[in-house]
C-alpha cells in the first residue's frame, strides 16, 4: 500500500496556548528576550489589527498601543501542550510525529501523522482531515492540514499551500510544489537566503538547475530535500510513542461520568486485550491506559509488570488501584467517550497447561501435585502480588538487597528497585562479593545514616568504655576491635570525595545490648591539628 | 448434633459444653502443620504441651525493652528462614521505623538467602499493612514479617491478616517495639524477647490458644546458634519436599473444612 502523510500546522500555536483574555478585543503578544531586547514573536487577531506582529521589538509594540498585554513565551508549557495535542491526534493514526521545524525559526509547531490505511476509517483522507480540522477549531486551535505521499510534500503543503486544507494524489508532487517558495523544501535558512541572491525564489526555478551544479553550490542539501518532497528519496516519521504492539480502543456511545461505569469499560477491553495477547502467546510488560474527555482532555496512565502478564483479571486490577489513586484528582467533567489500551511492550509467556495441574478434580491433584514443580506458578503468583504493591506504592517502594562487591559497610548493600533487578539477581561487578558477610561478622540492621555518639575511651585509640545514644547512657562490658575499614583511595585519583579511615568496633553494653559503633578518622593522620575524630553508631546486632 | 437442639433438652452440663464445643469447632479452621524453633530447650517444653509455631498465622514477636528491638528483630529473622523452607521472604517496614529501628542489613548469616529476600518500603502503616496483606494472601510465599515501629498494629488489622493467613496457609511474623498503651492484637503466638549478656535471648512465649495449658514459659537461648545455622543442601531438600507434601495436607484439609460450611450453609 502506497503511504499517504499526513501533515498538520499549527500558525499561532504559541498564543493559542497562553491564557486567553477576557475581551475578545483585547491584544495579547507573546514576547521572548533576544539580543536587544524584548522581541514580539506572536500577536493574536485583536494586536494584527493594530499592525502589531512577530518580528517587532516590545518597546515598538507598547509605543503603538501601551495597554498590551504582555506575556513571556514558555517553550516547555508550548511544548507540553503540543505533546497532549500529539496524543490526541493519535485517535486517527498511532503512529504520530513531531513536524519538522527549521532551527533558526523555532515557532512553527506542526504534527506529522503517518495515515495509510486510516483512511477509510473516517470515510476518506480528505474527511479525515476535515474533521481533524473542525475538532481542533472547536477548541479555539487553528490548524491547516495537508495529506500527501510523503512528508516533504505533505509539510509544503500544509505550510505554503492557499487552501486550508489540502489533498494531494500521489504522483503529482512536481506540479503541486513547483508553484511553491523555495522554504518549503525544508532547506537550511542559509540556502534559502542563497538562493534569494540568486533569483531563485520558487521550486520551479530549482527544477531546470543540474543535479551537480546544485549540489556544488549549495551542499548536498536542496537535492536531498527535493528528493524527499518528490518522493525519490525515503524519510520516516519518528514517532512519539514507539508503536504499540497491541492495542485496543472504544469509543463509547453515551460519554460515561461516574467511575464505576469506565472502569466496567475499562474491564471489558482488558478482556480483549488479553485475549490478543493470549493468542499470540505474549504478555504485557507495561500496559497504558488512555481515557479520552468530551472536551478533548486526556487522562493517560502507565503500569508496569514485574512479569509479561496476559491475565485479564490482574491488569484489571491493577489499572483499577491506579484510577482509584487517581480518584481525587481524577474529573469526568462532561465525560469519557473514548478508552484506550496499550501493550507497549510485551514479551513471550510460557504457557501454563491448567487442566493438569488445576485442583478441579481433587483426587488427582493430591497424586500430580507432588510430583510437579510449583516453581513456575510460584513465580506467576508472586509477581502478582509486587506488581500491585508496586502499582500502589510506588516503584521504588519495593526492593531487592544486592550483595555488592565492596568493603564499605554502606555500599557492601545495595537497595536496588525490584523492577531494575533481575528475577534471579547476580551479584553486582564480582561473584565472590558475599563472602563480606560470612567473613567478618556485620550486623542485623544498619542505619540509613550512620548517628552522632558521645564516646569515652580509655586511650584515645582504644575501644569506647562508655557512650551515649538517643540520650541513653550505654557502659561497655564487652569490646572487639578495632576492624579498620580504609576509603577508596583510588576514588580520589578520579576527584570523587572519598571519606576518612574508620576504626570499627563491636561493644557489648551491660544489658546485652550490642552495637557497631565506629570512629571517623584516625588520631593526628586524617585529621587537622587539635580536632578530635568523631564517634558514629553504624549498625546493631541482634 | 445441633446445636439448638442440644440446648433446649434437659441435659447434662458437661454434655452441653461439649456440644457447644463442637459447634465452636465448626468455625475454626482446621489447625495446620507448623515448624519447631530449633532452639532444643524450647522445643522440648513446646513438644511436651502440644504447641507448635504454625503456618497459616500471624505471630507477634515484640521486644520486652527499647533496647532488645534488635534481638526481637534477629529472633523474627530466624524464624522467618525457619518457616520459609521455600519460596520468597518478604519484609514490611514503615519509612518511620527505618529511621528508628534501621534496616535490615546482613540477613544472610541468619540463614535468609538474598535471593529470595523482598524488601518493602512502606510510606505509613496503612500502606504497610496493605501491602502485609496482599503478600500474606499469596499461597507461594515463604514468610512475611511486618516491622512496625512505635505505631503499632491494633486488633482490627491483626485479625484481618489472622484471617488472611488462615486462607492462604502463609506464615506471618509481626515485630513491634514495647509500649505502654499496647492494644490486643490477634496473634496465634506471642513472643517476648529480651536481649541478655554473652550474646544470649531471653525468650518467653504467650501462647493464646493454649493459655489455660501453659500459659507464659521463658528460656534464655544463645543467640549464636541462630545466626549460624545455615542447612546443608541435602536436609534443605527434604525439607522442601516434606513442606510440599504438608502444603497439599493443609489445603486438603482447608478445602474439606470449606465444603463443610458450604454444605451446612
Amino acid at each position: 500500500m502506497a503511504k499517504r502523510i499526513a501533515a498538520i500546522w499549527f500558525p499561532n500555536w504559541v498564543i493559542e496556548c497562553c491564557a486567553q483574555p477576557q475581551h475578545p478585543q483585547a491584544r495579547l503578544v507573546v514576547t521572548q528576550p533576544r539580543k536587544g531586547g524584548d522581541y514580539i514573536i506572536a500577536a493574536n487577531e485583536a494586536a494584527g489589527a493594530y499592525g502589531i506582529g512577530a518580528g517587532q521589538r516590545l518597546v515598538d509594540g507598547l509605543a503603538i498601543d501601551p495597554k498590551l498585554d504582555v506575556e513571556n513565551f514558555d517553550p516547555i508549557r508550548t511544548e507540553k501542550k503540543l505533546l497532549l495535542a500529539a496524543r490526541w491526534v493519535g485517535r486517527y493514526s498511532p503512529w504520530v510525529g513531531l513536524g519538522w521545524r527549521v532551527k533558526q525559526h523555532d515557532h512553527a509547531y506542526g504534527l506529522l501523522l503517518d495515515i495509510t490505511g486510516c483512511a477509510h476509517l473516517f470515510g476518506g483522507e480528505r474527511a479525515l482531515i476535515r474533521d481533524l480540522i473542525d475538532r481542533f477549531a472547536r477548541r479555539g486551535i487553528c490548524a491547516r492540514a495537508s495529506v500527501a505521499g510523503n512528508i516533504g510534500s505533505a509539510w509544503a503543503l500544509a505550510h505554503f499551500s492557499q487552501m486550508e486544507m489540502t489533498v494531494l494524489p500521489n504522483g503529482q508532487e512536481v506540479d503541486a510544489l513547483s508553484a511553491l517558495p523555495v522554504e518549503a523544501l525544508r532547506i537550511d535558512p542559509k540556502n534559502v537566503e542563497l538562493c534569494r541572491r540568486f533569483g531563485l525564489r520558487k521550486i520551479s526555478s530549482l527544477l531546470p538547475i543540474a543535479r551537480p551544479s546544485l549540489t556544488q553550490r549549495f551542499g548536498e542539501d536542496i537535492v536531498l530535500r527535493m528528493d524527499q518532497a518528490f518522493g525519490m528519496a525515503a524519510e520516516n516519521i519518528i514517532p512519539i510513542l514507539p508503536p504499540p504492539e497491541f492495542h485496543v480502543h472504544k469509543n463509547l456511545a453515551v460519554p460515561q461520568t461516574d467511575l464505576p461505569s469506565i472502569q466496567q469499560e475499562i474491564g471489558r477491553l482488558t478482556e480483549v486485550l488479553s485475549a490478543q495477547l493470549k493468542r499470540q502467546g505474549r504478555g504485557a510488560r507495561r500496559i497504558d491506559l488512555c481515557l479520552m474527555r468530551t472536551d478533548r482532555a486526556t487522562l493517560g496512565l502507565a503500569v508496569p509488570m514485574s512479569q509479561p502478564m496476559q491475565n485479564a483479571g490482574h491488569i484489571r486490577r491493577l489499572l483499577e488501584d491506579r484510577l482509584e489513586q487517581v480518584k481525587s484528582g481524577f474529573d469526568a467533567a462532561f465525560g469519557v467517550d473514548e478508552i484506550s489500551l496499550t501493550a507497549l511492550r510485551t514479551a513471550p509467556v510460557h504457557v501454563e497447561q491448567l487442566g493438569l495441574y488445576h485442583s478441579a478434580d481433587r483426587s488427582s491433584s493430591s497424586v500430580v501435585g507432588k510430583m510437579h514443580d510449583v516453581s513456575e506458578k510460584t513465580l506467576q503468583a508472586f509477581a502478582g502480588v509486587r506488581d500491585r504493591i508496586i502499582n500502589r506504592l510506588g516503584a521504588k517502594s519495593l526492593v531487592r538487597l544486592v550483595p555488592h562487591a565492596s568493603h564499605i559497610p554502606e555500599q557492601a548493600v545495595r537497595y536496588i528497585p525490584a523492577l531494575s533487578v533481575p528475577e534471579q539477581p547476580t551479584v553486582t561487578r564480582r561473584s565472590n562479593a558475599q563472602p563480606v558477610f560470612t567473613e567478618y561478622e556485620r550486623p542485623l540492621i544498619l542505619f540509613p545514616t550512620p548517628e552522632r555518639v558521645e564516646v569515652i575511651a580509655e586511650i584515645p585509640e582504644g575501644a569506647p568504655r562508655r557512650f551515649r545514644w538517643r540520650k541513653q547512657l550505654h557502659n561497655i562490658v564487652e569490646a572487639r576491635g578495632p576492624e579498620r575499614i580504609g576509603s577508596a583511595w583510588w576514588q580520589a585519583a578520579y576527584g570523587h570525595k572519598t571519606g576518612l579511615t574508620r576504626d570499627y568496633f563491636r561493644l557489648e553494653d551491660s544489658n546485652g545490648y550490642r552495637f557497631w559503633i565506629y570512629r571517623d578518622g584516625l588520631y593526628d593522620q586524617d585529621l587537622p591539628n587539635a580536632t578530635l575524630p568523631r564517634w558514629y553508631l553504624h549498625g546493631l546486632f541482634a | 448434633m445441633r446445636l439448638d437442639k442440644a440446648l433446649q433438652r434437659p441435659i447434662k452440663r458437661k454434655e452441653k459444653i461439649e456440644a457447644l464445643r463442637q459447634h465452636m469447632a465448626r468455625f475454626e479452621p482446621p489447625a495446620q502443620n507448623g515448624i519447631q524453633t530449633g532452639f532444643k530447650t524450647v522445643d522440648d517444653d513446646l513438644q511436651s504441651q502440644g504447641v507448635q509455631l504454625s503456618y497459616g498465622a500471624v505471630h507477634l514477636v515484640q521486644a520486652k525493652r527499647y533496647g532488645d528491638v534488635p534481638a526481637a528483630l534477629g529472633f523474627a529473622t530466624y524464624l522467618a528462614s525457619r518457616f520459609a523452607v521455600q519460596g520468597p521472604i518478604l519484609w514490611g517496614q514503615t519509612r518511620e521505623s527505618q529511621r528508628e529501628i534501621g534496616m535490615p542489613y546482613a540477613m544472610s548469616s541468619y540463614g535468609v538467602d538474598w535471593k529470595r529476600f523482598w524488601y518493602v518500603d512502606g510510606a505509613c502503616v496503612k500502606d504497610l499493612f496493605w501491602a502485609l496483606e496482599e503478600a500474606v494472601s499469596c499461597r507461594e510465599i515463604g514468610c512475611v514479617v511486618g516491622v512496625c515501629g512505635s505505631k503499632m498494629a491494633d486488633f482490627k488489622m491483626s485479625r484481618r491478616l489472622t484471617l488472611v493467613a488462615q486462607k492462604s496457609g502463609c506464615p506471618i511474623l509481626l515485630v513491634v517495639p514495647p509500649r505502654t498503651n499496647m492494644q490486643p492484637i490477634a496473634a496465634a503466638s506471642k513472643w517476648y524477647v529480651q536481649a541478655s549478656e554473652n550474646n544470649t535471648w531471653d525468650l518467653s512465649l504467650q501462647n493464646q490458644l493454649r493459655r489455660h495449658v501453659g500459659g507464659t514459659a521463658s528460656w534464655r537461648v544463645n543467640a549464636d546458634a541462630a545466626r549460624h545455622s545455615e542447612l546443608d543442601a541435602q536436609t534443605h531438600e527434604a525439607q522442601i519436599k516434606m513442606r510440599r507434601v504438608q502444603k497439599d495436607q493443609d489445603a486438603r484439609h482447608r478445602d474439606d473444612w470449606v465444603d463443610m460450611h458450604q454444605a451446612s450453609g
